[in-house]
């Protein structure tokens, strides 16, 4: 399956990018919002998962995250929030906002693993 | 008339916090030298014994400053960090009535000054308060150990008025909202290609030097962030902004502008690094 993986930092997608690889799915990259939302509308049928970071230059996660679950042509991409918010209104405003998961930095490889494979349990569901 | 309060032993910068921090009291404070410490501890009303590692030296230096029977007692609040309590409990009850811990807290000394001396809160100020410390501390640990894998330990804690970096990368972050003012990490450039090969699990010669500055920056992020969550409810909440990166020789992190910056040093992989953390409450 084919995950997008959106930060603005390159440290960020490439330890996404390893461990969504090594659970065997292939990832496609964004390094702001409207660059996500440009590869959603093009391929919105392929991306099956969306790992967003919240505090981004331009666009903030939360506002491509409103923008994604908006769209009756993205809403049921299932949203993974990856930020380093980890003030719980943040997490609350998320959720409302229709994020499936979340996970907060600093995270390690194995948490990271467990919750793209949670998040991949959610597609379809 | 005020109270003495002796600082034995203490390194500059510490004397210097711990100077502000007892200027908010009705007391004088007084630099003594280790060697000099036993002949003059009956003029003081406390004594603060500064007992960095709590090694057999600090015991003996201690025990010497012991008072003959029938002289004059100085009640003596031993000064240490999180990891030297361990070994300064001992001397509590023979050699020293209590222990103040580093980074000292307002509160706590204010709280040991009355019960060892009976020294009250001469005037009201907003010198320095320590508070909003620890959770930088805690979210460099932690951020260090889990997106690195790496074990790092804090080793000091300075005051400067200058925000100017000792290291060759420094990830700077503005901070904004009820409490402002900026956090900045600094590592040297082994320090940082190491911290930065293991987020990525490459070697040296693997990475770039923007994939250097890029994991420097997304560092301070999530330190930022971690301590961010912990201050959520407090006095010092504030926003982050997206971090900055600088490189290059010594190099100035932002402007301070009259707000003293804490200078937390760190040592991991037995390397120095530093968080200098500069946040003041909004008038």
């Amino acid at each position: 399956m084919t995950i997008l993986s959106v930060d603005d930092s390159t440290t960020i997608r490439r330890i996404v990018k390893r461990s969504c690889e090594e659970l065997g799915h292939t990832v496609l990259e964004a390094a702001d919002g409207a660059t996500a939302l440009t590869i959603i509308g093009e391929k919105v049928s392929e991306i099956s998962l969306v790992i967003l970071d919240w505090n981004m230059p331009g666009m903030t996660g939360l506002e491509v995250l409103k923008n994604i679950k908006s769209n009756p042509a993205t809403k049921q991409l299932v949203v993974m929030m990856l930020t380093s918010e980890a003030d719980m209104n943040f997490v609350t405003d998320a959720l409302k906002a229709g994020a499936q998961n979340y996970l907060t930095k600093p995270f390690d490889q194995k948490m990271l693993a467990l919750k793209i494979q949670e998040s991949m349990s959610m597609v379809g569901a | 008339m005020s109270a003495e309060v002796a600082l034995i032993g203490f390194p500059r910068l510490q004397e210097q916090i711990a100077s502000r921090l007892l200027s908010e009291h009705d007391v004088k404070v007084q630099r003594v030298e280790f060697d000099e410490a036993a002949a003059r501890l009956s003029m003081f009303n406390l004594a603060l014994f500064f007992w960095p590692d709590g090694g057999e030296a600090a015991v003996q230096r201690l025990k010497s400053m012991r008072p003959s029977p029938g002289e004059k007692s100085c009640p003596i609040l031993i000064v240490t960090s999180n990891t030297g309590q361990y070994t300064a409990q001992k001397a509590v009850g023979e050699q020293a009535e209590d222990i103040l811990l580093t980074p000292l807290q307002p509160h706590d000394v204010s709280q040991k000054l009355a019960k060892y001396a009976g020294i009250s809160k001469g005037k009201e100020t907003a010198a320095v308060d320590a508070d909003y410390i620890n959770p930088f501390v805690t979210g460099t640990v932690d951020t260090l150990k889990q997106m690195a894998g790496m074990t790092c330990e804090r080793t000091g804690l300075r005051l400067s008025n200058e925000a100017t970096s000792r290291g060759f990368y420094s990830g700077t972050i503005g901070l904004s909202g009820k409490a402002e003012g900026f956090v900045s990490v600094t590592f040297s450039k082994e320090l940082a290609t190491t911290v930065v090969c293991k987020m990525l699990s490459m070697t040296p010669e693997e990475v770039t030097e923007e994939d250097i500055r890029d994991g420097v920056g997304e560092l301070m992020n999530v330190v930022a962030g971690a301590a961010k969550a912990e201050l959520v409810n407090t006095a010092h909440a504030f926003q982050i902004s997206i971090p900055q990166v600088f490189s290059g020789g010594p190099h100035t992190v932002a402007q301070p502008r009259g707000i003293p910056v804490f200078i937390i040093e760190f040592a991991a992989d037995k390397q120095p690094f530093d968080v200098m953390v500069c946040l003041r409450k909004k008038q």
